[in-house]
């Protein structure tokens, strides 16, 4: 239940929004949405994935606009919002590739640590998770990062993916495969490089 | 020249300051080294868009509460909890993980298994033969706490301390399920020039002579807030805050439940003693 919906929510429904509200909410966009955009843009990489969050973003603006009418910096709080809102796209991307690459490497002991331990490692100390992840993906080439984000972020299909670069289902599946592990090597690299004391 | 990793730390950094000046400056700078390509949609149309989208949400998220009603009563059959031909209403509130739970049921249960049947519920599975009902649902807005009484037929309390605000809004929500089970919903919202907020949620519950009813509600609320306030004329309130995701404004809320109602007062941006004197002034007595 989003907060303050029972309790303050003034009506938990648009209908239920004073014309106020919306004319506030109609002044945000005008003021806020493009440059929100363009960091989320950024911020993600991936344009589908950042309308998606930017979408996020002023719906959550809409369902506190009563409260954010009173803010003194709306602005502030949009901004905050959507880093909160990309910060937790990442975090839910790299743990889907995390659980994939752990259910398929049940079996396999290449001498290498469960990527989930470098990544427990990192929450145990402390570290700012998103700064760990953005190392791991900023040493993947430009391609394989494209992959990621595609599939990842941007939710593609495998089939898709494979379309767009031209090659059989089953080879984009293997070169994932490929990425996968590549990415927990370089996890691995990176957290005893930079992330562990 | 600064790259784009540099630019958006200090971009970052801003936004945890909420710095607009600095924000915008960051913005310029990715410009710079990453000229936008982006086709950002006319911005009246995405906000005309975002507010089609909201209102859909909204409907799609009301058959919850029948869906949850429902499953809890497949619930305490499963569970054989004891169940006694009731006919008043009976809360309770407690915490179950990290969301404070109410639950109105007219069977007789203890709060330990008001308890365990919410835990179970969270993960139960629906059954086949689980009576699905569509609830009613009408929304409503009003001028005045007079109006919104007495369109509502509710009893509407507002405490005698009440400060000297504005009513921003007064809207309503009438959810009916079936012929046995009606509940209606009003908030009842001020301000004033300080930026203070107020709010007086009432819902009332109307239940049909002979028909069953176990029904909750979950909400978020910031750890370890729970607490409780006896007011002056002896009515118990259970005593939470809700912060936005910023943790820049927090909600003081306290909420009790009295017959067929509950009542809940929230309070933005007031002192401890200030809130203390409004809880103090309001006559539930007529909820009895």
């Amino acid at each position: 239940m989003p907060k303050y919906r029972k309790m303050l929510g003034g009506g938990s429904c648009l209908s239920g929004k004073s014309e106020k509200d919306k004319a506030f909410f109609d002044d945000l966009c005008m003021s806020y949405y493009e440059k929100v955009l363009r960091y989320l843009c950024s911020k993600l990489d991936c344009e589908a994935a950042a309308r998606d969050c930017t979408q996020d973003v002023f719906l959550v603006a809409l369902q506190k606009s009563t409260l954010l009418r009173q803010h003194p910096n709306p602005g502030g709080f949009l901004f905050q919002t959507a880093k909160n809102i990309a910060k937790k796209k990442k975090r839910e991307s790299f743990q889907q590739m995390m659980l994939e690459l752990d259910a398929e490497d049940t079996d396999i002991d290449d001498g290498i640590p469960d990527l989930s331990d470098y990544i427990q490692m990192v929450q145990d100390q402390q570290i700012n998770e998103e700064d760990y992840i953005e190392s791991v993906l900023s040493e993947l080439s430009e391609e394989k990062r494209r992959l990621y984000t595609l599939y990842y972020l941007n939710k593609e299909s495998m089939r898709e993916i494979a379309l767009l670069f031209g090659v059989e289902e089953a080879a984009m599946r293997m070169r994932f495969v490929r990425l996968r592990r590549e990415i927990r090597t370089i996890a691995a690299a990176v957290a005893v490089k930079y992330f562990i004391s | 020249m600064k790259d784009k990793k540099q630019i958006l730390k200090e971009l970052d950094d801003a936004i945890d300051r909420a710095d607009m000046n600095d924000i915008e400056r960051g913005l310029n700078s990715l410009s710079v080294v990453e000229p936008n390509t982006i086709q950002a949609e006319d911005p009246g149309l995405f906000s005309t868009r975002v507010q089609k989208m909201y209102k859909e949400q909204c409907i799609m998220n009301k058959p919850r509460r029948a869906l949850r009603i429902s499953v809890v009563a497949a619930v305490i059959m499963a569970m054989g909890i004891t169940v006694y031909a009731a006919s008043t209403l009976n809360w309770f509130s407690f915490l179950s993980g990290d969301k404070f739970v109410t639950m109105r049921t007219t069977e007789s249960m203890t709060e330990d298994e008001a308890k365990a049947l919410v835990e179970t519920n969270q993960n139960a599975v629906i059954p086949d033969d689980a009576v699905m009902e569509t609830p009613e649902i009408q929304e409503l807005s009003f001028d005045t706490v007079q109006q919104a009484e007495k369109e509502l037929d509710m009893l509407l309390v507002l405490p005698a301390s009440l400060p000297d605000m504005v009513l921003d809004n007064a809207n309503a929500q009438i959810v009916g399920f079936g012929e046995g089970l009606e509940t209606r919903t009003c908030w009842l919202n001020y301000s004033d020039d300080q930026g203070r907020l107020f709010g007086v949620t009432v819902v009332r519950e109307i239940i049909q002579p002979g028909t069953p009813v176990t029904g909750y509600t979950t909400h978020d609320i910031d750890d370890g807030s729970l607490g409780s306030y006896k007011s002056k004329s002896g009515i118990e309130y259970t005593t939470l805050t809700e912060s936005d995701d910023s943790g820049e404004m927090t909600a003081h809320i306290a909420y009790t439940m009295i017959g067929e109602y509950e009542y809940t007062l929230v309070f933005v941006g007031f002192e401890e003693d200030e809130r203390q004197e409004i809880i103090d002034s309001a006559d539930l007595s007529v909820y009895k």
